[in-house]
């Protein structure tokens, strides 16, 4: 099992790069950052954890500028986006911004995805909520032609252009694994028909090894092999850690409040102790 | 009159940390990098600088990563776009980019913005050539309405967002300085408009003293105290250097080549040694 961490660096959190730096001194293997790339004011769209939006959402660093600071003040953690918002993203600009990442960290990137939950927030960006999805895999299918091809083209119902030039090309080939986040009805498919890794949120009482199972099944009839499933793992108690790795979870990624080093250090030294306990050394 | 640097980060160029690392050891005060999202392998629109497309154009790194690596490196160095290319961004995306890489390196971004001239390549990201100046002009009001506001409303031709929130802040105030690129007829009206900063390309012994006269002019009439110019691009003749004190610049930026450090770094001391003769020293 691989041990990741997740924060939303802010104006109020520790440094992104200091943050990383205590997190690979610490043992873990990766850190993710999520993304907001503003909060509408209306709130319309309620919150799908419950009550108040808390601040942070709308006080979060960009994630690329807070990862290349973290890649740059590490040297093995993987760095990646838990999840990036792609639907509120211009495609050709994206693909840019992840082989760069991937180069300037030496092939260190995760690329984390999701649809997002914020209506009116991808309204701002153009994107219509209802057409979500086949934005968001028009968008990952474009990129994976820029990644992976000298001259790229690709026409969709959302995203066209021919025949673009757009290196530098990533490390990690044939490109950075492609993260799908979410535990909707429709997730697992998505994965297998895009994605290269499943990311779903661990819920109190929720278990994964029937999807887990499912995903597989889906996996090997699409002629794939098994397909790396990382958590978002919300209820940190040893009992239910051994229970996903059980079910086939290989990552498990514990969060963090953003906030200063006094409060952060000491919860990333009790998360570490956890993993030490679960490890068994 | 200060000095700083630029170059095209590339996959075949010395890596942009390293870069602002010896930059700032040998004391210049700026690092800029260009920016092309992508380049359109038709080649429809004529390159400025005549003749084929170097290869750096469709090779260089995303600016917003490489100036994160920069800055995540150095104290001192200021870390800019020379330019970005805000038709072919997303405002909200934008704006939270240029926030945070403002906020972790300390207050020390500059930025720098321009109309653009492939009109294939802004065409890919739905930007219209024709429009493109009003398209920047509404971009830039957007953004500074996010970095000022706590709550930010825009409304114009093609931006458009009611009532939305977005931190970090930049940590300078009331914004990183817009500089804007260019020496067409019109530029310098944009600077007095929505800039804070002038920055023509240096095109061989050009002289820039009536244009900067002019300049300073348009910024009286507007009530605005003198407009700072830097030149992008300057011959390496300490006879041109003096002209421009001359004429009124505060700062030269250099042309690195987009190459390994074996070649860029005896570069920068040839730089350091005219820099050193002009100043007397």
């Amino acid at each position: 099992m691989e041990y990741g961490i997740m924060m939303f660096p802010s104006d109020f959190s520790m440094p992104p790069g200091d943050f990383a730096r205590a997190v690979e001194e610490r043992g873990f293997e990766s850190v993710l950052f999520p993304e907001h790339t503003h909060i509408p004011a209306s709130r319309k769209t309620p919150f799908p954890a419950g009550g108040e939006l808390p601040q942070i959402y709308s006080h979060g660093m960009d994630p690329f500028v807070a990862l290349t600071a973290a890649a740059v003040a590490t040297t093995r953690l993987r760095i990646g986006t838990g999840v990036c918002l792609v639907v509120e993203r211009d495609p050709i600009t994206l693909a840019k911004q992840v082989a760069s990442l991937d180069l300037v960290s030496g092939g260190r990137f995760l690329f984390g995805i999701g649809g997002g939950w914020n209506r009116e927030e991808m309204e701002d960006h153009g994107t219509d909520y209802a057409t979500r999805w086949t934005l968001l895999r028009e968008r990952v299918e474009a990129m994976q032609a820029i990644w992976t091809q000298d001259e790229a083209t690709y026409h969709g119902q959302f995203v066209n252009f021919d025949r673009i030039w757009s290196w530098p090309k990533p490390v990690q080939k044939p490109h950075p694994p492609i993260l799908v986040g979410g535990n909707g009805a429709r997730t697992l498919q998505r994965v297998v028909r895009y994605g290269d890794e499943w990311m779903p949120i661990a819920r109190p009482g929720l278990t994964f090894g029937d999807r887990i199972k499912e995903l597989q099944d889906l996996s090997a009839k699409a002629g794939r092999g098994p397909i790396p499933v990382s958590m978002f793992y919300l209820s940190s108690t040893p009992k239910s850690v051994e229970e996903h790795q059980r079910e086939g979870v290989s990552r498990l990624v514990m969060a963090v409040n953003s906030a200063g080093a006094d409060e952060v250090l000491p919860r990333l030294d009790r998360l570490a102790a956890l993993v030490r306990r679960f490890e068994g050394n | 009159m200060d000095f700083g640097v630029y170059i095209f980060p590339t996959d075949f160029s010395i890596h942009p940390a390293e870069l602002a690392r010896e930059a700032e050891a040998r004391d210049f005060a700026g690092l800029l990098v260009p920016e092309h999202t992508h380049i359109p392998a038709s080649r429809e629109s004529a390159w400025p600088g005549g003749g084929d497309l170097p290869t750096e154009y469709s090779h260089s790194l995303d600016p917003f990563v490489a100036l994160t690596a920069a800055a995540a490196v150095t104290k001192r160095l200021q870390v800019g776009t020379g330019i970005c290319l805000v038709v072919e961004r997303d405002p909200i995306v934008l704006a939270k980019e240029v926030a945070s890489l403002d906020f972790v390196s300390g207050g020390r971004f500059l930025f720098g913005i321009g109309g653009g001239w492939n009109r294939e390549e802004m065409e890919n990201h739905g930007t219209d050539y024709t429009q493109r100046w009003t398209l920047l002009r509404e971009r830039i009001e957007a953004m500074k309405a996010i970095w000022t506001e706590d709550e930010a409303t825009y409304h114009g031709k093609f931006v458009n967002f009611d009532r939305i929130w977005s931190w970090p802040k930049p940590a300078r105030k009331p914004h990183p300085p817009v500089i804007v690129g260019g020496n067409g007829e019109r530029t310098l009206q944009r600077v007095v408009r929505y800039g804070d900063e002038w920055m023509p390309l240096g095109r061989g012994d050009q002289s820039f003293g009536p244009r900067i006269k002019e300049l300073q002019e348009l910024a009286a009439q507007a009530g605005r105290s003198p407009i700072p110019v830097s030149v992008f691009g300057s011959p390496s003749k300490p006879g041109m250097l003096e002209q421009h004190q001359t004429d009124g610049v505060s700062r030269i930026y250099f042309p690195l080549p987009p190459a390994d450090r074996e070649k860029v770094l005896p570069r920068l001391d040839r730089l350091v040694a005219l820099v050193r003769e002009f100043n007397g020293a």
